[in-house]
């Protein structure tokens, strides 16, 4: 009984007037410090296992096109908890929250082994974070995923990339967590 | 449990794999009759051997205990063992044709790209070689990279395995651990099983 009221209750969270953007200015990347967490929603895919830890691989976007491309919350402007909620600001509480730091996005090059196999400045040019606020949310940022000279990025790079992208991330929820505790 | 069979004629043992191969294939893929009945058939009509009806040969068992030109071969079928590999190869080809049509139930809004027929004939055609080497995936999803992905994993190792909507084959393995990664390549189907057993044996 208490187990339902806590879902019931984490379940419909109220929407925090915090994140509306108010017609606040798009802030330069360079403002998004290394030390600021990024979080994340995510939720693990078919048939995963803790073993493999968060975020899922297999859910990881790196798109060069940038058509559809990571999304965070930056923390400078919001909770990490705020990030389960989706653009028509609904509370996914099934989600996880991880959280990503800019050093270790803009470092890639230095996780072992990309350092040895690749040109370090092409893989330092080709990821960073941009801040995006849209009308509900001030917060959000997104991947940045710039080849140089809009070159294709490798499958066998972009499997790198993403394993390499799990360094460094910390769990702050797991899904169906509860925030109120 | 374990029994010794004899045969007084000679087959190549990587003949009849291959056939029994075929067929467990055509079993799972088209009907629900027991491959097991099909291979007994053919053994015993071709070959004159002499195993019972829910036995099976797989590659592994069978050993020869002389040389290919003389006879007889013996034979050593272990029936709980091909019990366990049939129950296991079905699971998975059954998880993994549920992506072919990639439904309401396992629709993910995350991964808009469902895995092309490509994929997913790949990644059948893969398991009973997978199960036999007893290096089964303990996951198949949908990859965010269009394409269907196979998760392995031992004490130490996980490895991804991705078979992608346009035919490319990767493989990327991590020390779990220490994250340190032990292998990322671009793979031909042939070269799948030996990258696995590399790492996994």
């Amino acid at each position: 009984m208490q187990l339902c009221w806590s879902y019931f209750n984490s379940s419909y969270m109220e929407y925090p007037d915090a994140l509306y953007s108010n017609n606040r200015p798009v802030l330069p990347k360079e403002e998004i410090l290394d030390d600021q967490y990024l979080f994340q929603r995510c939720k693990p895919g078919y048939g995963w296992i803790e073993k493999e830890g968060l975020p899922d691989y297999t859910k990881i976007q790196i798109d060069p096109k940038n058509k559809k491309t990571q999304s965070y919350n930056w923390e400078r402007f919001s909770k990490p908890h705020w990030v389960r909620f989706n653009p028509s600001e609904k509370y996914l509480i099934e989600y996880a929250v991880v959280g990503f730091l800019p050093l270790n996005i803009r470092n890639l090059h230095e996780y072992d082994p990309m350092d040895k196999e690749y040109d370090p400045e092409v893989i330092k040019s080709i990821l960073d974070v941009e801040h995006k606020p849209i009308e509900i949310n001030y917060s959000h940022c997104q991947l940045l995923c710039a080849p140089p000279s809009n070159q294709p990025i490798s499958k066998k790079m972009r499997r790198d990339m993403k394993l390499a992208l799990r360094h460094g991330v910390k769990i702050f929820y797991k899904p169906y967590e509860d925030v109120t505790k | 449990m374990g029994m010794t069979l004899t045969t007084d004629k000679t087959v190549d043992e990587f003949e009849a794999y291959y056939y029994r191969k075929e067929i467990l294939k055509k079993s799972l893929s088209g009907s629900s009759q027991n491959p097991y009945e099909k291979i007994f058939g053919y053994f015993e009509g071709e070959s004159n051997f002499n195993i019972d009806s829910s036995s099976c040969l797989y590659k592994s068992e069978i050993k020869k205990a002389n040389n290919k030109s003389c006879d007889p071969i013996f034979i050593e079928v272990n029936s709980s063992t091909d019990a366990k590999q049939y129950s296991k190869v079905s699971t998975l080809t059954a998880k993994i044709e549920q992506f072919r049509n990639y439904g309401d139930e396992i629709f993910d809004p995350d991964i808009p790209v469902a895995p092309n027929s490509l994929a997913i004939d790949t990644a059948k055609d893969l398991v009973i070689d997978l199960v036999e080497n007893d290096i089964a995936p303990f996951r198949v999803a949908p990859s965010i990279d269009e394409g269907l992905c196979l998760a392995f994993s031992s004490d130490d190792i996980l490895a991804y395995l991705e078979l992608y909507n346009d035919g490319e084959i990767g493989l990327i393995a991590e020390n779990i651990e220490t994250k340190e990664m032990i292998t990322n390549k671009d793979l031909l189907p042939g070269e799948i099983i030996a990258a696995l057993l590399e790492l996994f044996q």
